[in-house]
């Protein structure tokens, strides 16, 4: 086991490494300079300019370049924005990930498990009208172009129905003077989601494996949504919380709907196959119930795809935020991203990218570590073949 | 039984909830249009402040003013400048200098032993938003700590500005608690004395000087916020969340607050302040419209703070102002047209154009053939159809350009001179009229083509291109490449580029435009002692409007932003004396008799266009005491000092 995990770690670096290259190389290759607007001033001088490309190590030849990078990235430094010279990538990145794993998080949380509940649904409804309809808009949801559906979202609820509001993450006028910070907000924002999910994964579990009744699950789940409603509603940051909430509603529905698509339809999918397979026909010569058949039995089979779906999803919708927070003005990684790389801004755009490789590589490694955990068919073979 | 259980949990839940937020109400309610619906029904209590709205679409790199001049961003200057003061400063809207610490107008500085020095006087009674005394010692602070830091940007411009000038800062002293003793290594000109080191932003000592002690390097100090920083202007930064908003707030007792401020058509400025004793009249006047007063106004602040929010792009921050959410915006780089269509299209928002202060170009390398031939330059010159292009392919979008001086810069441009350029450039009957004057320059020089271009004698249209166009040693002309900005950057320029390449292919050379990304069309143009093109299409920000030293910049032999290789030495000695005079009536003299008609004989550039300033507001939200200004209203920070509430 120990060798495995040893292998896995250095096939990480090595990829990183790999990633890191490859950035550098085309960041720095690419043309253009961060230092240009100094070069385009007539009222500067030209030492302005190359005072800064001094500053900012770029008058080293790009292998020197290179290994400073390169040993920045050994030690957690990832170098100094040059937009925003002289602020530390690292600081950037924290006060900007938060932001985006925000909105990722519960959009694709949500999404999975909606996606759970309407993929069985339909399966199990399978080629009926109901679930030719659904799979009909899954497939819509699936294959729609993410910034033309962001824009009809816009469209529809903040400009003609004026319900909602786009264009800024939060009201600068509820915000003045604020005792609290926006990142403290969101970060007790996803602590109180934390909470609240590790508590309905504890109710199901208890539920599953019937230490209590469904009436001490139900009690003590609306207890603790009551008691943490409770608290925020007591607050003194409740109003700062309900407005980030607030803004967060439209980009959050909008990226919750287009996750829904493929994360149900993989659900569906994935219980066709086990609709009839041993377990679902010995549970039904068992008796048992239609419902407790589907929601038990064929749905717990179907369930390791799209668990390890959920896990690459986390990660890739990370990525895939580059554009989705652009349109919905959500500074986030991505939009921070975009203004790098329009800035030529090469440290924070490979900062960012960077992150974003640690961040697919680290899920990747903790899903195959749940895997193997999970499946004794994979510690047998890998101990087999090892 | 189950869910009726269940229900009853979720009611008691819910209602325990709602009872508890409705309980209590320890935070102000907040009062933006988009705020969330719950919250709205909290409102009430005392009349609102005068919040002064404004949108801007890119966020501020830097929160206090050292960092802010030491990477020259934009975006900064829109929220920062106006917090601190200087000796003088550029009145807007006509840019003629004043005194702001100063108690008099600029002196000439006089040879003191090996070097030359101007000592000024403060007014005195100038203090920091804390209440302490704004003394020479301030900018004494300000000056050594740029210098010992090394701090680079805007500040080399205010300091350092040997690289163009004859001038040299080489030490600032307090004499005493209110005058200042600036000295120079050479006799400065004006761009030294006083278009820089007088303008320089003076930071107070006694809350910057600990820190500064303190730095470990420059970057500590650069990072400091500026918030809690007293400031000698109108306002103070106070709060950023980055991503979302900047506030500054409104200093109470700023010094130059309630003073009048009338600027004649003659170019001066009458300045008048009752408690501070002052009635003067500052500037040169050229004689014509001592009695015509061009803008009027009051010194405020009278909003009680600004609050800057940040759109993720300009077409979300002008749907901002025409949903009402704002009541001005910053445009920074400029509006695409449908965003300017957007604008006008809006109720409730009041469009105002201004002319800006830039130039569009095509430059030519004069170190490739045959762009080095005087003859070639002049029939390109003369072939290009500016106002074909301004005014119908870009549909008025532009204003045509003949001269390096754009109109807007009314203090500089002289209408008789340059009416004089433009008419040879201008005046054809049609073009091809145009065509055969430029076919003609060329075969004067001896010039030969393969299919010489004709015109279509009764309709004056283009019959025949020219095809195989030969220089006079006999060299077929090569193939020509014309760089142009892509049209996702600039439209206009890349519409420039594409009709400006047709127009010289009529004249038998094949020129290919070729868009590239701005980053990459600057960097095989911008470096002199490499120049690694033919053609392109670029342009410029002019920097100071009230001393157009950018002929000097783009055009003296050795100087860094000459792009184009030109090298003149009447230019050269011309453009000396305009660096080196301390007389505006002289240096304007010059500019016009000397520098605008070599240039314009010589054709290094060929001005095209000048883009104006497209900017909106709402009417109902603030009133401006003028909107006539070069570079236009976001230029001068959305004049929010001056800017007032609807009566």
């Amino acid at each position: 086991m120990w060798r495995t995990i040893c292998v896995r770690l250095v096939q990480m670096a090595l990829v990183l490494w790999l990633l890191a290259t490859t950035v550098f190389v085309v960041i720095r290759l690419a043309p253009g300079d961060p230092t240009l607007h100094l070069a385009l001033d007539p009222s500067l001088p030209p030492a302005a300019r190359q005072l800064q490309v001094e500053r900012m190590g770029l008058d080293l030849p790009l292998w020197g370049q290179y290994v400073t990078y390169l040993g920045g990235l050994v030690t957690g430094d990832l170098g100094v924005s040059m937009h925003e010279y002289p602020r530390e990538v690292t600081d950037i990145i924290a006060e900007r990930l938060p932001r985006t794993v925000a909105l990722v998080v519960v959009a694709t949380v949500a999404a999975f498990a909606l996606g759970v509940v309407v993929g069985r649904w339909t399966a199990w409804r399978r080629d009926s009208h109901a679930d030719r309809t659904v799979t009909g808009l899954l497939v819509f949801a699936a294959t729609a172009f993410p910034p033309w559906v962001a824009y009809l979202m816009i469209w529809v609820f903040a400009y003609e129905l004026g319900w909602l509001p786009s264009g800024r993450f939060l009201t600068p006028e509820v915000w003045r003077d604020a005792p609290v910070t926006v990142s403290s907000v969101f970060l007790a924002l996803g602590a109180t989601a934390a909470l609240v999910a590790v508590g309905a994964v504890v109710a199901a579990l208890a539920r599953a494996r019937e230490l209590a009744t469904p009436r001490a699950v139900v009690v003590i789940s609306v207890t603790l949504v009551a008691g943490v409603l409770g608290v925020w509603a007591m607050h003194p940051a409740r109003h700062f919380a309900a407005d980030l909430l607030w803004h967060a509603m439209l980009p959050t529905v909008t990226l919750t709907l287009l996750t829904l698509g493929p994360a149900a339809l993989l659900m569906r999918s994935a219980m066709v196959t086990t609709t009839n397979t041993d377990t679902v026909l010995y549970a039904r010569a068992r008796g048992l119930g239609e419902r407790l058949v589907r929601n038990r039995h064929a749905a717990r089979l179907a369930l390791p795809p799209v668990i390890a779906a959920f896990a690459l999803n986390l990660a890739g919708v990370v990525t895939g935020s580059l554009v989705f927070e652009r349109v919905f003005s959500w500074p986030g990684l991505g939009t921070t991203f975009v203004d790098a790389a329009v800035a030529g801004d090469a440290p924070l755009a490979s900062g960012i990218i960077v992150t974003y490789g640690v961040v697919l590589v680290g899920m990747h490694l903790l899903l195959e570590g749940a895997q193997w955990a999970l499946d004794p068919r994979l510690r047998t073979s890998r101990v087999a073949a090892s | 039984m189950h869910y009726s259980w269940i229900r009853r949990a979720v009611v008691l839940a819910v209602a325990s909830a709602l009872l508890a937020a409705c309980s209590s109400s320890q935070t102000p309610p907040p009062s933006g249009s988009d705020a969330p619906p719950s919250e709205a029904g909290d409102a009430g209590g005392d009349a609102p402040p005068f919040v002064y709205e404004v949108g801007m679409f890119a966020d501020i790199a830097a929160e206090n003013w050292w960092a802010y001049l030491d990477d020259a961003d934009g975006w900064s200057g829109f929220v920062l400048d106006g917090s601190a003061c200087q000796l003088y400063e550029l009145t807007p809207p006509t840019s003629v200098v004043t005194p702001q610490l100063a108690a008099h107008d600029w002196p000439q500085p006089e040879r003191d032993g090996d070097v030359w020095a101007v000592e000024v006087d403060l007014a005195g009674d100038a203090t920091w938003s804390d209440g302490t005394s704004v003394t020479a010692a301030d900018m004494v602070f300000t000056w050594q700590t740029v210098n010992g830091l090394e701090l680079g940007g805007q500040w080399l411009s205010f300091y350092e500005p040997a690289a163009r000038e004859a001038g040299l800062v080489t030490a600032i002293e307090a004499l005493d608690e209110t005058s200042v003793r600036i000295e120079f290594a050479d006799e400065p000109g004006l761009g030294t004395w006083p278009m820089a080191v007088a303008l320089a932003p003076i930071m107070p000592e006694h809350h910057w000087g600990p820190i500064v002690d303190g730095a470990a390097d420059v970057s500590e100090l650069l990072t400091t916020s500026g918030a809690g920083s007293p400031v000698c202007g109108p306002y103070e930064f106070v709060e950023r969340e980055p991503g979302a908003f900047v506030r500054v707030v409104a200093n109470e007792d700023w010094f130059l607050a309630g003073t009048s401020y009338t600027h004649y058509a003659d170019g001066t400025v009458a300045v008048r302040n009752d408690a501070r004793s002052i009635d003067e009249r500052y500037g040169a006047s050229s004689g014509d419209g001592a009695d015509e007063v061009v803008a009027e106004y009051v010194t405020g602040p009278n909003a009680d703070e600004v609050l800057y929010t940040l759109y993720s792009d300009a077409a979300v921050a002008v749907g901002a102002l025409v949903d009402g959410e704002i009541a001005f915006l910053l445009t920074g780089p400029g509006l695409d047209p449908a965003a300017q269509d957007r604008l006008f299209d809006a109720e409730g928002v009041e469009v105002v154009a201004n002319p800006n202060y830039t130039l569009q170009f095509l430059g030519f390398n004069l170190e490739r053939a045959p762009m080095n031939d005087l003859a070639f330059r002049e029939a390109v010159a003369t072939v290009i159809d500016r106002e074909h292009i301004a005014q119908t392919v870009m549909g008025g979008a532009a204003l045509p350009l003949y001269t390096r001086m754009p109109s807007g810069n009314t203090a500089w441009f002289d209408d008789a001179v340059a009416e004089d350029i433009t008419s040879r450039w201008r005046d054809f009957p049609n073009y091809g009229a145009r065509l055969e004057r430029a076919v003609e320059i060329l075969r004067d020089a001896g010039y030969t083509w393969e299919v010489e271009p004709t015109v279509n004698g009764e309709t004056g249209d283009l019959s025949q291109r020219g095809a195989g166009l030969t220089a006079p040693d006999g060299t077929p002309v090569a193939d020509l490449e014309l760089l142009h900005p892509t049209a996702g950057y600039d439209a206009l320029r890349n519409t420039a580029g594409l009709f400006t390449a047709q127009f010289i292919g009529d004249l038998g050379v094949d020129v290919a435009a070729t868009p590239l990304p701005f980053g990459e069309l600057v960097s095989r143009v911008i470096d002199p002692s490499n120049l690694q093109y033919d053609m392109a299409i670029l342009g410029w920000g002019l920097g100071n409007p009230a001393l157009p030293t950018y002929y000097d910049m783009f055009w003296r032999s050795d100087a860094p932003l000459n792009i184009v290789g030109y090298a003149s030495d009447e230019y050269d000695d011309a453009v000396a004396r305009f660096m080196q005079t301390r007389d505006l009536a002289a240096a304007y003299d010059i500019l016009w008799n000397e520098l605008e008609p070599i240039l314009d004989a010589d054709l290094p550039y060929v001005p095209l266009f000048d883009t104006p300033v497209v900017e909106g507001y709402r009417p109902e939200e603030i009133t401006f005491p003028y909107t006539e200004v070069l570079g236009g209203l976001g230029n001068q920070g959305g004049l929010r000092a001056l800017v007032l509430a609807p009566e």
